[in-house]
């Protein structure tokens, strides 16, 4: 009941600013998919695919697969990075939230569904705005694991974030992580190329991420690769385990000290 | 009114002289703000080339590496003639202090079209320092490529002071990013013009980023004679958006 008053009230809060919010979400990932999947996607001659896996569609369907996933995974670790800083740092209004009934879990957990369902919404968006690339019964297995990658990729964001909030006071930091941890994520974690590109040591760092881990398996399922999806599941679901409850930690230690 | 630029250039330094000392204590966003292209174009050398199938990699490095240079310098003038001057005029009411003072609302624009060059430039010459390696430029078409983005970053910083004349809210802020995504990836940037169909070639065209790119990559190339066509534009292009910038922004300080 609590949980459902926080994410209400979360949601209140979110509509003030909607067509500001929504505009740029749901129009970075067209442009990129229309300049990715469709125009650069025409100079690709060759099926492209992750790990030597055999490659069964076009560079297009990849492209779009893993826009649309990265771009749902991060708007929701957006989100959530904003609005823990938000409410730790500029209004302080966590602090006063904690001295009504609902507690720091609550509200981690409030601020992480929040999330969850803008990363759920967002995906759902841009996988029927790619169905003319994507068309195929493969299609219908990718949703319900986009919400499990949502949720991993959340989970890790918003508890590094709520950690990173602990130690530092001004909002540069909300810069820093965009442009220096979110960014570079999204481009080297098999989004546009496969990582095994990468150079040397540089082909591995994105593996300590959830995010490769839904491109890879999403593309998997696309192609009917059945095999690949207990593994990644796990690593997914482990990762929303541990995201969560470091979330959980992080707001409680900075609530209750 | 009065829209001609004033003579006393001084008075205009102070506000860049003052930009550039705030600057110094805020130095986390510019320097995060490089990393960006930066991550492009080690994208563009290991993974785009991959793709695209070409070997060597520096071919794509070549086509790409210039655009970003160009892109940078964009970025870090209208970000500054956009954002930043929105949060100084609009938000931290600075401007309303400094019009009473003996500087004229002509001459706060030009210093902020100095500073946003001077910026953008620095951006510039930073990627530089990375691309010319990479892209394999000679030191003297690096040092001629630096000097025409002077120009470029002339010009996004008048359309960026154009364009915040009528900005009201910072909500409005996320639809110029917006635009200037879109500009980023449409301008021939990482996709040839020559993948695009008519329409959206002629439409790319009205992007100023497109001349920017150009004159970019054909000053990289050595191809004068089309890089002095690509140039003149620009100056064009810059010296109208100036004059655009100077008469709305004077008119919306003083009404």
């Amino acid at each position: 009941m609590l949980l459902a008053r926080v994410i209400e009230a979360y949601w209140r809060s979110m509509r003030r600013s909607w067509i500001a919010e929504a505009v740029p979400s749901v129009a970075q990932p067209v442009i990129l998919m229309a300049v990715f999947a469709g125009l650069l996607a025409r100079q690709v001659s060759e099926h492209v695919s992750d790990w030597g896996a055999p490659a069964t569609f076009g560079y297009a369907q990849y492209a779009a697969i893993g826009i649309a996933c990265s771009s749902g995974v991060l708007a929701g670790a957006m989100e959530a990075t904003h609005s823990a800083y938000s409410g730790f740092r500029f209004n302080e209004k966590f602090k006063t939230i904690v001295t009504t009934p609902v507690s720091a879990r609550v509200l981690a957990l409030g601020l992480l569904s929040v999330a969850f369902i803008e990363s759920a919404a967002l995906t759902a968006a841009l996988l029927l705005l790619a169905t003319p690339v994507l068309a195929g019964s493969g299609l219908v297995w990718l949703l319900p694991f986009m919400l499990v990658s949502g949720l991993a990729c959340t989970a890790v964001s918003a508890a590094l974030c709520a950690i990173i909030a602990l130690h530092h006071k001004t909002p540069q930091i909300l810069n820093i992580t965009g442009r220096v941890a979110l960014f570079p994520l999204m481009l080297f974690s098999a989004t546009y190329f496969p990582s095994t590109v990468l150079p040397g040591w540089l082909r591995y760092l994105p593996d300590a991420f959830p995010l490769i881990h839904a491109n890879v398996t999403l593309r998997a399922l696309y192609a009917g690769h059945w095999r690949v999806l207990p593994v990644n599941l796990a690593v997914l679901v482990a990762w929303s385990v541990v995201g969560g409850s470091a979330m959980i930690w992080a707001f409680g230690r900075e609530l209750h000290r | 009114m009065s829209t001609a630029v004033p003579t006393n250039l001084s008075l205009s330094w102070q506000l860049v002289r003052r930009n550039i000392l705030y600057q110094r204590k805020a130095w986390v966003a510019p320097v995060t703000s490089l990393a960006e292209p930066l991550f492009y174009l080690a994208a563009a050398v290991w993974g785009f080339s991959f793709i695209l199938g070409q070997s060597p990699l520096r071919e794509y490095a070549d086509f790409a590496g210039p655009a970003l240079l160009a892109a940078t310098v964009m970025n870090g003038a209208i970000v500054e003639c956009t954002n930043n001057v929105f949060y100084r005029w609009r938000l931290a009411k600075l401007y309303d202090s400094v019009i009473c003072t003996a500087m004229s609302a002509e001459m706060i624009v030009l210093g902020d079209l100095i500073y946003g060059t001077i910026r953008g430039a620095t951006y510039g010459a930073a990627f530089l320092l990375v691309l010319a390696p990479v892209a394999g430029i000679a030191a003297g078409p690096a040092i001629i490529l630096l000097i025409t983005m002077l120009p470029v970053a002339w010009m996004f910083s008048a359309i960026g002071l154009s364009i915040v004349a009528h900005v009201t809210h910072w909500r409005q802020l996320q639809l110029i990013q917006l635009a200037i995504f879109a500009m980023f990836l449409l301008a021939d940037t990482f996709v040839s013009l020559s993948n695009f169909g008519p329409w959206a070639n002629a439409a790319a065209h009205l992007l100023p980023l497109t001349y920017a790119n150009t004159l970019s990559r054909t000053v990289a190339m050595q191809q004068w004679p089309d890089a002095l066509l690509q140039l003149s534009l620009i100056i064009v292009i810059s010296a109208a958006a100036s004059a655009l910038a100077i008469r709305s922004i004077a008119r919306k300080m003083t009404e």
